[in-house]
């Protein structure tokens, strides 16, 4: 359904398009006989006012169709309104992530890309950090928070379609922004360790944590493992 | 100043840590390299027809003056950090961006030899410039951080400040990009001409298949040639995936509609070869694809309208707990946004109300009300449209913008063309204002930089840059003889063929529109059009196909074209390479690739000037 909705929206954009940009010669009615806006649309609309409107009707058609979901997909989650959740397996998985709670081999095997277990990675790497000393430890801090900004990042936001169709605009907008929070301190520890004022590094560091653990709390709060690779 | 992070728990951030940010001398070095950069670029706008990016030169100057001479020679602990010459390129930038603005509608004002009120030009310019930057507040982390554009030019800064410690690794691949990208921009400059601007690969097949210079075919082949500029591939392997959309926009007008409008008879018969393609181009593909870009950004409002009253809900959340913690938001606050806007908005009456005089002598308030928050409202989206385009490639829709602006005013006020101009001239630094405080904004989110410090950084110069690049355009018209005509193509340094001749051809392109429009050749139609199909494309689960199927058909196909093959590369690259790959060699080299060009073309401009050519 979805690809025939791709079609016809496709086949629509371009018809429309065409009929568009129709050049039209329009006859003056305004004064002295001068062209005015209504003569302009009302000339298009004579010659390519009909095909135009079959576009646009492919095309919302077919948008619309695009947009149905895959048979057997998981519907949109509702915002839970506490820490309830419904105990079954994998639910509980996303409580043991964030409570900090040594996750089962099989569930990071099976979902190794699952935005719930990317976070987690990542959170591992923040808490891996030093808190003090940072002069000492700069190779190792430079090291890794390069990996976080460069390579965790990314994966995480290729999930980013994912999360939608999961947690919805709203819910995904609130995760994003923690996370954003902890990217930003994230970049700088980097750019304050660079700078060798090593003083801005631990609170940085400490304010990544702190944005990574709402990003995670708002995420597993509403992230279903289940039907999921 | 103390600022807490905006998530509880978080440790507040001691602004007197000892980490340099918002600094004296990071100000002041901002406010002089802006200044100069503004009155330097209005000359050479007014002379050559094109403006220029003003962060990557701030950037690497500030690196020498704050790092080498704070640092090193004055002895400044610290002078110089990563974040402080953020600060710097911000307000340098921000005061420069309304170079650009201004230099494209003022003078078309002066060009047509209307009366106007100087003061009144001025307030237009300045509500334009901070109604630019509070519009930006929301928009932040819907762009930024959900929607998670690009903004190439942003990351190409980012990456010149990070140089200290990116590696020596990656320093290189920052400067192959650069040696490459300011060797070709050499190479295509008009004077040598070692190579072409622009690869014509269509006309090349098109004289191996002997097609001739009419038809279908003809447009195809013609009209397929692709950009050797090296920033714009540059952004496209920024881009990567989420820049296909742009490219795919420029394959079906060129390769699809405009090939169909010729084969169905509706470009002029007689017209063959370039005349062809500057028919089908300026005639069809160009509206339709404005009239896409406010379809788009229009519906893209709705769409995302969930989204940004979140976003708006998370900064008052975020300055409540702030002010819990006795510190200070990231973020600036919503309030900030309805004082800012509602300012604005009462400058921008004044200004139309003042305008609605016209020649008569009388206050026409329903013309004025009517004019203001028409005004506004495409003040706001128009910041929009070109947050998206600049977020998605680099590229700023600033002409046609200022086009529809002008033609509503236009409109609303009965042919007032002062008026239209003067709000043309709030739109179009609004505009600039929109995409540079976004480009900055993305910069700081890679380097680490406060936002609210950026913003409100950006906040207190907002007023320097309009009011520099208005006097710098009133002084060199005011040199002609008599004190007028100055510059443009009925100047008499330009009727005589000066090396002194300013000849002010984007303001020209305005004058030739404002023409139109009032003769009735403005193509309403087609941006009527447009737009519903604008609105149509946000039906697709792609953030912002609207703006950018729109940008692509505005745009010449080369530059579609040369951004789409970065982008595939970048692809590619990713596919075969990985994410750290793309991290650690395509991100350097191109930004390379933008700061090189930006930097050669620069240098070529100024011994252009000098040279007097």
């Amino acid at each position: 359904m979805r690809a025939l909705g791709m079609v016809l929206f496709v086949i629509g954009v371009l018809v429309a398009s065409c009929y568009a940009a129709r050049a039209v010669h329009p006859q003056g009615t305004g004064p002295g006989g001068e062209v005015t806006s209504g003569d302009r649309i009302s000339a298009w609309g004579h010659v390519a006012g009909a095909p135009f409107a079959a576009g646009m009707v492919l095309l919302v058609v077919g948008g619309l169709l695009s947009r149905v979901r895959r048979p057997g997909a998981p519907p949109p989650r509702p915002i839970p309104t506490g820490t309830e959740h419904e105990g079954f397996e994998a639910e509980g998985v996303a409580d043991l992530i964030l409570e900090g709670e040594p996750v089962p081999e099989h569930v990071k095997s099976e979902h190794p890309q699952a935005p719930p277990v990317l976070l987690m990675r990542i959170a591992a790497k923040l808490d891996q950090l030093p808190d003090g000393n940072t002069a000492e430890h700069v190779a190792e801090l430079h090291q890794t928070l390069d990996e976080i900004l460069e390579q965790d990042v990314a994966e995480f936001l290729d999930q980013r379609e994912d999360m939608i169709a999961e947690l919805g605009l709203t819910r995904f907008a609130e995760m994003i922004g923690h996370f954003a929070s902890m990217e930003r301190n994230t970049a700088r520890a980097w750019s304050a360790l660079t700078d060798e004022a090593y003083d801005e590094v631990p609170p940085s560091i400490e304010r990544a944590r702190s944005g990574l653990a709402m990003a995670r709390k708002t995420l597993s709060s509403a992230w279903s493992f289940s039907g999921r690779g | 100043m103390t600022q807490a992070a905006d998530t509880p728990g978080a440790p507040a951030n001691k602004a007197g840590s000892g980490y340099r940010e918002i600094t004296v001398a990071a100000v002041v070095l901002g406010i002089v390299q802006g200044a100069l950069m503004t009155a330097a670029f209005v000359y050479i706008s007014l002379k050559l027809g094109f403006g220029l990016a003003g962060s990557t030169v701030a950037a690497i100057l500030g690196f020498a003056l704050l790092r080498g001479v704070g640092r090193k020679g004055l002895k400044i602990k610290g002078c110089g950090s990563i974040v402080e010459n953020n600060i710097n390129q911000t307000i340098a930038s921000g005061v420069n961006t309304a170079s650009a603005g201004v230099v494209f509608t003022f003078p078309a004002l002066l060009l047509l030899g209307l009366q106007y009120d100087i003061y009144t030009i001025l307030l237009a310019a300045v509500a334009g410039s901070f109604m630019g930057i509070v519009i930006i507040i929301p928009l932040r982390k819907q762009l930024i951080e959900i929607e998670r554009l690009k903004f190439p030019s942003g990351v190409a800064v980012a990456t010149i400040l990070k140089a200290p410690g990116a590696g020596a690794k990656k320093a290189k691949y920052l400067g192959i990009g650069f040696l490459v990208s300011a060797g070709l921009t050499l190479a295509t400059n008009h004077h040598f001409q070692w190579l072409p601007e622009t690869l014509p690969i269509g006309p090349w097949i098109k004289s191996l298949l002997h097609v001739g210079n009419a038809g279908p075919w003809a447009l195809v082949l013609i009209g397929t040639t692709v950009s050797l500029s090296m920033a714009n591939i540059g952004a496209g392997l920024l881009s990567g995936r989420g820049g296909l959309p742009f490219a795919l926009g420029g394959v079906m007008a060129w390769w699809v509609i405009g090939p169909v409008a010729v084969w169905q008879g509706w470009a002029p018969p007689h017209l063959a070869g370039e005349q062809l393609v500057n028919s089908v181009y300026g005639g069809m593909l160009r509206p339709t694809g404005i009239g896409i870009l406010i379809g788009g950004a229009l519906a893209g409002v709705v769409a995302a309208f969930p989204a940004i009253k979140g976003a708006i809900a998370s900064l008052s959340a975020a300055a409540k707990l702030a002010r819990k913690g006795g510190g200070q938001s990231e973020e600036l606050s919503p309030k900030v946004l309805v004082v800012g806007l509602g300012g604005s908005f009462v400058a921008l009456f004044v200004v139309t109300l003042v305008g609605s005089m016209g020649t008569t002598g009388h206050f026409h308030f329903g013309t004025a009300i009517a004019a203001a928050v028409a005004g506004a409202l495409w003040l706001a989206l128009a910041g929009l449209i070109v947050a998206q385009a600049t977020g998605a490639t680099d590229i700023s829709p600033l002409s046609g913008l200022a086009l529809i602006a002008v033609t509503l005013m236009l409109a609303i006020t009965s042919g007032n063309v002062v008026l239209a101009v003067t709000i043309g001239i709030a739109v179009s630094i609004a505009t600039n204002q929109c995409a540079d405080m976004m480009t900055d904004l993305k910069t700081g989110h890679l380097v680490g930089g406060v936002p609210r410090r950026q913003q409100l950084a950006q906040f207190g110069v907002a007023w320097i840059g309009p009011a520099i690049a208005i006097g710098t355009t009133l002084l060199l018209w005011k040199a002609g003889p008599g004190g007028t005509n100055g510059f443009g193509p009925e100047s008499a340094a330009c009727i005589h063929k000066l090396p002194e001749c300013l000849p002010a051809p984007q303001a020209g392109v305005l004058e030739g529109m404002i023409k139109g429009v009032l003769s009735g050749h403005a193509p309403v139609d087609k941006y009527v059009a447009g737009a519903g199909i604008g609105a149509g494309l946000a039906l697709v689960p792609i953030g912002g196909l609207g703006v950018l199927i729109g940008l692509a058909m505005y745009l010449p196909f080369e530059i579609t074209l040369g951004y789409g093959i970065g982008c595939l590369i970048s692809i590619a690259i990713e596919k075969a390479k990985g994410h750290h790959y793309v991290a650690d060699v395509v991100v350097p080299v191109a930004a390379g690739l933008i700061v090189g060009e930006a930097l050669m073309a620069l240098t070529l401009t100024l011994v252009d000037l000098v040279g007097g050519s």
